[in-house]
């Protein structure tokens, strides 16, 4: 299962499943069935059969991630998680790997700002023995102390490494200039200076704060039968629950002005640039508007993005806008690469993109094709058992309730072109801008001097 | 998640006046493998212009998934226009008679439909995922681009700037594309396996329109093409809307193709390029097999003993034994024409390459002198099982998987039939492939190291 590319699949929900031998319309559909029952010891699971396929899932999200790390500690959350299966029970490490290796299965962990998700997938043949392997990695880690220094190193390669993929050293970059001075600007990863000094203690005592069933959500996805809820209570219900704080609220100033920075590498051959800027929460009402805008910005081949700076003006391969939504914050970054002696005309465009949408809105037709694809697109995102589990329990995470997904059609639907170009005046912000251009500086030549004063760091 | 946005292309074609259906049987797609059971309904036939139909009916969601794939790649170049098939099929997104370039993506949005295009050294496939309802809007705009397209100068001129972009991003900024287009071009001498499907920069910039527009009159044949659809559709109307809209296109003779013979290494060949990289990384590759090869099944699973995952026995000792590679791992790349096996690691910053690339050694001969035990042939056996259900979860991914068997077999039951010879693989299989295969003699070493 692929989870890590599944996160990035829309959080949207919807519809559907019952099997008909006709062609249907998006809006004829329902949200297929989902059992959810809460253990003892407060752990909810989300049960979600699904006989098509031989293969069973197991996943399970927390509402703590990255964010939740303490001041000086960063990497801590990302350290813990990915210990879980290095040693669990009387298993060594390797012993771990081999048993899930054996079933044809692996483990994956991930740690996002405000989540952490673990999950593993199986040949349904192998339930139960997937289930054990499962809870035993999640219910009762060794964390020993060799495997903390072996992983902490492996982290600091991975840091140090990351300068060599450029999208993603500048994506980090990024988010670190624009998240500024709350916990998101903080890398999930840690920095050299923190994880260094982190040890066993500090693990063990992260993982007992919020590795707790009352703080999780879990999901059982795909071929199993009825005797799974009492597997479930077996598997899990050794696992203590306790009071978990939740992590105090984080805020960030926008600037006033727009501001811009590089960062240099020799040898670059291209420049990676953002553009960002703050804007809303993922539970802030909205939201959805917000989505539907960014489809046209930026959010597929059509947008405004798009057709300008690739197809009118060649200047990139891909273009983009995202829109970021955190516990506390968000915000809106569009991405791109060019050529270096293109860099100045690339973001001069991008801007007067951004500027134009905010001052003259959107027409009818705009409005009218971004709803079709969010329409059209969304069965795509809940089309399997496991993208559909992933759906609900962020959307736990983040306090918003499954009518999200119940009622996504009828909300996009009813969004009208007031409330859109009302949604872009307020939120579209040209003039409180930030630009991360990531490129081998002496390349550039004067030209960033038409887009504003660069502040210049050397890597 | 970064979406980015790969403009592929695509193209289907030809016929006679009204096609005639060679229908085969209904198949249902099977496999009932150790435990495993999957069962979906396939039907194939083809026109009579040549074009090769496979319908999957799948009513989870009321979605299609629209898959139109060529058997024309980077191979099917010349030396001198390397990249030509991979900018012919962004040129296909630039319009054609009915759809112009721009109301092309337009159209697309305007009715909830997502697609994208991809090319490799021996295909290129296009795909669309859209509503139930738009199954006939897509196909009159798959046959237009396909039967007449614009192929427009100007057009050509900005986008071959985009391809270049994209070049600059896959290969030139990027450490991991040059150690392959620099292992690919060791190992591989005669074939035209050994430059990139995106092409060299000298001939991206060089593009003319008239001999993208020989390649395109070549190859965008419909029976030179596979459309696979598979989702929520009615077949019974589906196949009169094929007919309607396909038989019209005519089919020509297909070139003859002789791809050269690669003669094996006579020693074997170290290439070293430093660039701006905190790390060392290494290639070792040999020269493989095709696809199908009887020989494949057991590569690929001595790749899977090698390198595959956390409990391969490469990762075991470079990664947490030794604590000396980043990562590792190691593939067996069967393509149309034979291919590569390959191990590929990657250092911790500061460390040299002696120490990984003898342990690398001395586990690929172990691989030829004892054999694998009962136990781990049964793990890499299962992984292979998980990885073809793994491939089959969304409607878009099964459409996939018959797509690739039936361009490559002419035959999209290989889906259903290779476990079967995966399972059927023994230990002394597994010694005797490592035997043929992984020579060292015959090894081509491809390092990226930083500057000095």
């Amino acid at each position: 299962m692929k989870w890590n590319s599944l996160i990035g699949i829309l959080l949207m929900i919807g519809l559907s499943s019952c099997a008909t031998s006709s062609p249907r319309s998006p809006q004829a559909f329902r949200l297929r069935p989902v059992e959810q029952r809460t253990y003892r010891n407060g752990l909810k699971v989300l049960f979600i059969p699904d006989h098509t396929l031989p293969k069973i899932s197991f996943a399970m999200v927390l509402p703590s991630g990255a964010s939740a790390d303490p001041k000086g500690e960063e990497g801590l959350m990302s350290l813990m998680v990915a210990l879980l299966d290095q040693g669990a029970a009387a298993k060594s490490a390797m012993q771990v790997a081999d048993d899930f290796a054996q079933l044809g299965s692996s483990f994956h962990a991930s740690v996002a700002q405000d989540y952490t998700v673990l999950s593993t997938s199986g040949l349904s043949q192998y339930h139960s023995e997937l289930l054990d392997l499962f809870a035993e990695i999640v219910t009762k880690p060794a964390f020993q102390n060799e495997e903390v220094e072996r992983k902490k190193s492996q982290f600091l390669s991975k840091i140090q490494q990351l300068q060599d993929q450029p999208g993603p050293y500048a994506d980090l970059k990024f988010s670190q200039e624009l998240y500024q001075g709350s916990v998101y600007g903080r890398p999930i990863l840690g920095t050299e200076a923190t994880l260094g000094p982190l040890s066993r203690t500090q693990v063990i005592k992260q993982y007992f704060e919020y590795f707790r069933p009352n703080n999780a959500i879990l999901a059982v996805m795909g071929d199993f039968d009825d005797n799974m809820r009492a597997d479930i209570g077996k598997a899990f219900g050794g696992w203590v629950k306790a009071d978990v704080t939740p992590p105090p609220k984080s805020f960030v100033q926008a600037s006033s002005g727009n501001q811009y920075k590089i960062i240099s590498k020799p040898g670059l051959k291209q420049a990676q640039i953002h553009i960002g800027q703050l804007g809303i929460p993922r539970n802030h009402p909205d939201f959805l508007k917000l989505r539907l805008a960014n489809v046209i910005l930026g959010g597929d081949f059509a947008s405004r993005l798009n057709q300008k700076v690739r197809d009118d003006l060649g200047l990139t391969y891909s273009i983009s806008s995202q829109l970021e939504t955190y516990r506390d914050i968000g915000g809106v970054d569009v991405s791109t690469f060019t050529r270096q002696d293109k860099v100045a005309e690339t973001i001069l465009n991008s801007i007067k993109v951004i500027r134009d949408f905010q001052e003259k809105g959107v027409t009818e037709e705009e409005l009218a094709s971004a709803k079709a694809l969010m329409i059209g697109q969304f069965p795509a995102a809940i089309e399997t058992v496991d993208r559909l589990a992933l759906n609900m329990m962020l959307l736990r995470v983040y306090g918003v309730s499954d009518s999200y997904l119940r009622d996504y059609i009828k909300n996009v639907n009813a969004i009208t072109l007031k409330d859109l170009n009302e949604t872009i005046a307020r939120y579209i912000k040209p003039d409180q801008l930030k630009v991360l251009v990531y490129a081998n500086e002496k390349e550039l030549g004067s030209q960033l001097k038409s887009v504003g004063k660069f502040q210049s760091q050397a890597l | 998640m970064k979406k980015i946005f790969q403009k592929k292309i695509y193209k289907i074609i030809r016929s006679s006046m009204l096609a005639h259906l060679f229908l085969l049987p209904v198949l249902f797609g099977s496999i009932s493998q150790a435990g495993l059971k999957i069962h979906f309904p396939v039907e194939k036939y083809q026109l009579s212009n040549g074009l090769t139909v496979i319908l999957s009916e799948d009513h989870s969601v009321p979605m299609i998934s629209y898959h139109t794939w060529y058997r024309v790649g980077s191979r099917d170049e010349s030396p001198e226009m390397t990249g030509a098939a991979h900018m012919l099929e962004h040129m296909m997104f630039k319009g054609a008679k009915k759809y112009s370039g721009k109301d092309f993506d337009r159209i697309l949005q305007e009715n909830g439909i997502t697609n994208n295009a991809f090319t490799s050294f021996d295909y290129t496939g296009f795909y669309e995922n859209l509503p139930s309802s738009k199954l006939e809007l897509i196909m009159d705009m798959e046959v237009d681009r396909m039967r007449s397209l614009a192929l427009r100068p100007e057009d050509l001129k900005s986008e071959l700037q985009v391809v270049g972009e994209e070049r600059r991003w896959r290969v030139d900024n990027n450490p991991g594309g040059l150690l392959r287009e620099l292992m690919m071009g060791t190992l591989f001498k005669i074939h035209p396996y050994r430059w990139p499907t995106i092409g060299f920069m000298k001939h991206i910039q060089a593009y003319k329109v008239d001999k993208l527009r020989e390649f395109y009159d070549k190859y965008y044949l419909p029976n030179n093409a596979v459309l696979v659809i598979a989702g929520d559709f009615d077949p019974s109307s589906t196949k009169k809307l094929v007919e309607k809209y396909y038989s019209q296109l005519p089919s020509r003779p297909l070139p003859k193709r002789n791809y050269p013979v690669e003669p094996d290494l006579k020693a074997s060949v170290r290439k070293t390029l430093a660039w701006d990289v905190q790390s060392r990384s290494e290639v070792m590759a040999f020269k493989g097999v095709e696809s199908g090869h009887a020989d494949s099944f057991a590569l690929d699973l001595v790749a899977a003993v090698l390198g595959s995952g956390v409990s391969s026995r490469l990762s075991k000792k470079l990664v947490y034994e030794k604590q000396i590679a980043a990562n590792v791992n190691a593939g067996n790349m069967t393509n149309a024409n034979p291919g590569a096996f390959m191990v590929m690691f990657t250092m911790k910053p500061g460390l040299g390459l002696a120490e990984a690339e003898k342990i690398t050694r001395s586990e690929i001969e172990k691989m030829k002198t004892e054999l694998v035990s009962e136990k781990e042939l049964q793990k890499v056996k299962n992984q292979v099982m998980m990885d073809t259900v793994e491939g089959l979860n969304t409607i878009d991914e099964k459409a996939q998987s018959l797509a690739i068997n039936e361009i490559l077999f002419g035959n999209f039951d290989r889906l259903f039939k290779d476990l079967e010879k995966y399972n059927s693989v023994t230990a002394q299989d597994l010694l005797r492939v490592s035997q043929k295969y992984l020579v060292m003699e015959k090894m081509v070493t491809a390092i990226l190291e930083p500057k000095k």
